[in-house]
């Protein structure tokens, strides 16, 4: 394996070097050996009268019309008409004799064509064939099939793969051996690209860049390296599906009478180091799950009978490479890794997602999220974006038929998206002046929190989601509260660890009991008093040194909110309970203020106390 | 493994990445930006053509239906745009014709370039300058022209006379029908006799392999003109046909159950509508050559 930085950028240098050359000849060989549409010579291409008399005098075509006779075993009586009509010298028919005669010969003719199968009643006025195979007929090739003697473009690349192979496997003799595993994994991607048939484009470096993809992707992830058939095949399909993609986007772009060329050259690197990051994705978070399952994975196909996994890579690279650029800088290696592993297995789950939507699902719901989100400051970034897909995408896949409703007409339509858009806008908002609490969550506190309130709503949606299966203001209201009581009372000795704790507690207390949400006489949910009452005594710029010393620490808060929420959850839940609370805490405060050590046991008999179980 | 190379392998391969990508633009910049030029200029003579082409026998017979097409003639419109596709292809052609012919044939393509010129100019109605490019062609790229362009270009000759033959019959459509002088010279050109268009095609068909796609298009090359013979037979003869014993129409027969042949190897699909199309148009059915 080569280590050494130097060696490899050496080695990439070469390997580019050979390859330019051989793609120019490439590039030259097939405009030699191009098809060109052949121009017949003028010719009269239309039947006129004279044409009609010569049909209707002749005994192969239509003379039997004319004097009675059969034709393929169906007898035909004379046409007086007709035969009135040929009896006259041509020259002395008139202009409607003319018109007559021609019309006639329209009907005979189209009574031939019936009798031969080459009249379709249902097709109406279409053409007899379409342009496609009409043109067919007049473009040829250079050679006949089999008889090209100059080397195909993947032939000639194969030679240049050949000595960049050589190269490489002088270090790691292993990975060319058919036989040994490695050996097999490059063999199913080289057979895979044998298969595409690559536009006439400018070649590009793609089927290089991505060999030397799966030499590197293979040796890094050891399930691809089993020797399972399966693996190989995923190979297989993954370069199939994810090159065919790139090179029609190359030749669509070589094609753009709206680009020079130099914008043509910026558009296929573009996409060409998209590819590649899909490429080296899909087979690096795709192979373990898919080799867990290969047959659901491998076999189910989409609405357009691509295999899963290249339908899931493809959707991704559609979405990156079409929505105006706009994600291109939301999405790292890593990110992507995470969407696809997470895409792959909500839809080996859920097929339908793709199936019901023809394709466009995933697409829909990315591309739907990234635009929530992006009305918020900082959240459609590549830190945080990838993981946001991933729990929408597994929390949905838990409940499809609640979570995505209309998922056949309106797929970017995603209870989730609205769930984790609320959530994170609440958290992101940026505090008052007046507030004093002012964190800064980290990526891992928003998803931490995203994810909580995901799973409430899979475990609990009955509380969040009304009857017409919308949001109701449940969510929204509690994080609000929650935030607005940490902001107003918590200092800068309430860590934001601290606060997405009590956070998550809220949300869990609120799936204790609905009536957590239930309002006081001064409006307050009684969930965000219960933690006001908690948080305003232990962060009170006046607490008791004493109490300050015992009560900030961490796992001291967490197990007082703990308690407090878990006791009350037994109680009337009325403004009597708050009332209650507060003296329990005020007391416990006074005790330590007293010299007494405080501990959660003492907080439970208090509790227990106050709120006598019945 | 993975954990001790992790970092530098995620470090070399950006480096790889972006040293691929710069080191290969920069290499195939460098190596195309004087000589891809030319090889370009031929793709687009070849997609200007193509295009032309592609209009032309779609108005001359993409209806498949001889009793509804309507004959170009009439279709000015649809003329000049084929025209100027044509004229387009040639200009392309000329920025790199004579001026890169070393570069052409060192990338054997002066053929490719020979031939496209020759057949835009046919077409554009310069019959003169395209059997000189043809002439041309076989001098200075014989060993450059491959099977395609060699019998094509051996059928130029053939082509243009069919093309004349029309001119000269439409004049006969206009009122100087019944001449037997005219008619005859017009058979000597159409004719399956020697220096006859029907003769000249067929051997064009024998420098390529009887399976070779070009028949297809050769084969109907033959058909229209025998077409052309038969219109001037019509107006000739007092609007009768040529008879069974007519050589030119049993030529045509045996070349249409060439035609019907040859396009079930390849299998395309419409097969039936376009032998059915030549049956129809010029009153025959295919015929096994003896």
């Amino acid at each position: 394996m080569i280590t050494d930085s130097a060696t490899l950028m050496l080695f990439a240098i070469r390997s580019a070097v050979k390859l330019g050359q051989q793609a120019r000849i490439a590039y030259v060989d097939s405009t030699r050996r191009r098809e060109i549409v052949l121009p017949l010579s003028n010719f009269f291409n239309s039947s006129g009268f004279m044409d009609a008399l010569g049909y209707f005098r002749d005994p192969k075509f239509g003379k039997p019309y004319v004097e009675g006779g059969h034709i393929d075993g169906q007898e035909y009586e004379g046409s007086k008409i007709l035969q009135n009509l040929l009896a006259t010298p041509p020259e002395k028919l008139k202009k409607e004799d003319k018109e007559e005669l021609e019309m006639l010969h329209v009907k005979y003719v189209n009574i031939d064509r019936a009798r031969e199968g080459l009249l379709s009643w249902e097709k109406g006025d279409e053409p007899i064939i379409s342009s496609e195979e009409f043109e067919a007929f007049f473009s040829i090739s250079q050679w006949r099939s089999g008889a090209d003697p100059t080397p195909s473009a993947l032939h000639r690349m194969a030679g240049t793969f050949l000595e960049i192979g050589i190269d490489y496997a002088i270090n790691t003799p292993d990975l060319f051996d058919k036989n040994s595993k490695k050996g097999k994994a490059i063999y199913s991607f080289l057979s895979a690209l044998d298969d595409i048939d690559f536009p006439e484009t400018a070649l590009s470096e793609l089927p290089a860049r991505l060999f030397v993809a799966t030499m590197e992707t293979v040796t890094e992830n050891i399930e691809l390296l089993s020797g399972d058939p399966k693996a190989q095949e995923f190979i297989k399909i993954t370069t199939r599906e994810i090159s065919t993609n790139v090179a029609q986007r190359i030749n669509d772009i070589n094609n753009d009478s709206g680009l020079d060329a130099i914008a043509k050259r910026e558009a296929r690197l573009k996409v060409q180091d998209w590819g590649e990051l899909l490429y080296r994705s899909t087979l690096s978070s795709g192979g373990r799950l898919i080799l867990s399952d290969p047959a659901k994975f491998l076999s189910v196909k989409d609405a357009g009978n691509q295999a899963l996994v290249s339908s899931v890579g493809n959707s991704i690279l559609d979405l990156i490479l079409e929505d105006g650029g706009s994600l291109e800088d939301v999405f790292s290696r890593e990110g992507i890794e995470v969407v696809i592993s997470a895409v792959l297995r909500t839809i080996g789950e859920h097929p339908e997602i793709l199936t019901r939507t023809n394709n466009e699902g995933v697409k829909k719901l990315i591309s739907g999220l990234a635009k929530e989100l992006s009305q918020t400051d900082n959240l459609l970034n590549r830190d945080i974006f990838p993981e946001i897909v991933r729990l929408v995408l597994e929390k949905s896949g838990e409940n499809l038929e609640l979570f995505w409703p209309d998922l056949q007409n309106d797929p970017k339509k995603n209870l989730m998206i609205t769930a984790a858009k609320t959530t994170l806008a609440i958290l992101s908002r940026k505090p008052k002046d007046n507030e004093s609490w002012k964190p800064q969550f980290t990526k891992s506190d928003l998803l931490v929190v995203t994810e909580s309130v995901l799973d409430e709503l899979v475990q609990n949606p009955g509380w969040l989601i009304t009857e017409a299966g919308e949001l109701n203001g449940t969510l929204q209201a509690v994080l609000t509260s929650t935030i607005d009581v940490l902001r107003k009372h918590g200092t800068k000795r309430l860590s934001t660890s601290v606060g997405v704790e009590i956070i998550l507690e809220a949300l869990t207390t609120v799936a204790l009991r609905q009536e957590f949400t239930n309002k006081l006489p001064n409006g307050q949910m009684i969930v965000s008093a219960a933690i006001e009452v908690i948080l305003s005594r232990i962060f009170s710029k006046h607490l008791d040194a004493k109490a300050s010393w015992q009560l900030l620490k961490v796992e001291v808060v967490e197990g007082i909110m703990q308690l407090a929420m878990e006791r009350l959850a037994l109680t009337n839940l009325d403004q009597d309970t708050i009332n209650k609370l507060q003296e329990c805490i005020d007391e416990q405060i006074a005790s330590i203020a007293k010299g007494n050590l405080f501990s959660l046991d003492s907080l439970a008999d208090s509790l227990d106390n106050k709120f006598p179980l019945t | 493994m993975k954990n001790n190379s992790n970092s530098l392998n995620q470090k070399s391969q950006i480096v790889i990445n972006v040293f691929i990508v710069v080191t290969l633009f920069s290499c195939i910049t460098g190596c195309f930006d004087t000589t891809i030029t030319s090889v370009n200029h031929l793709r687009e003579a070849q997609v200007a053509f193509n295009e032309s082409a592609t209009l032309e026998n779609e108005y001359q017979m993409s209806t498949l239906d001889p009793l509804t097409t309507k004959e170009m003639g009439n279709e000015v419109g649809n003329t000049i745009a084929i025209q100027n596709g044509y004229a387009s292809a040639l200009l392309s052609i000329n920025k790199i014709y004579p001026s890169e012919s070393v570069q052409l044939k060192n990338d054997k393509i002066l053929g490719n370039v020979l031939f496209i010129k020759a057949m835009a100019q046919w077409r554009i109605g310069d019959f003169e300058s395209a059997l000189g490019t043809a002439d041309l062609a076989l001098q200075e790229a014989q060993d450059l022209l491959y099977p395609r362009d060699t019998a094509v270009l051996a059928a130029l000759p053939g082509l243009i006379k069919i093309d004349l033959a029309f001119k000269e019959i439409k004049k006969m459509e206009e009122g100087a029908g019944g001449d037997l002088n005219i008619f005859s010279e017009i058979d000597r050109r159409l004719s399956y006799k020697e220096g006859g268009a029907v003769n000249d095609i067929r051997k064009a068909r024998a420098k390529v392999n009887k399976g070779h796609e070009v028949n297809i298009y050769l084969i109907q090359a033959q058909l229209s003109a025998y077409r052309n013979y038969q219109v001037a037979y019509q107006l000739s003869h007092n609007t009768h046909n040529p008879p069974e014993t007519d050589k030119n129409k049993k030529e045509a027969q045996y070349n249409l159950k060439d035609l019907e042949d040859i396009l079930n190897v390849f299998a395309k699909t419409g097969i039936k509508n376009l032998v059915n199309y030549w049956k129809s148009l010029c009153l025959i059915v295919p015929d096994i050559r003896p």
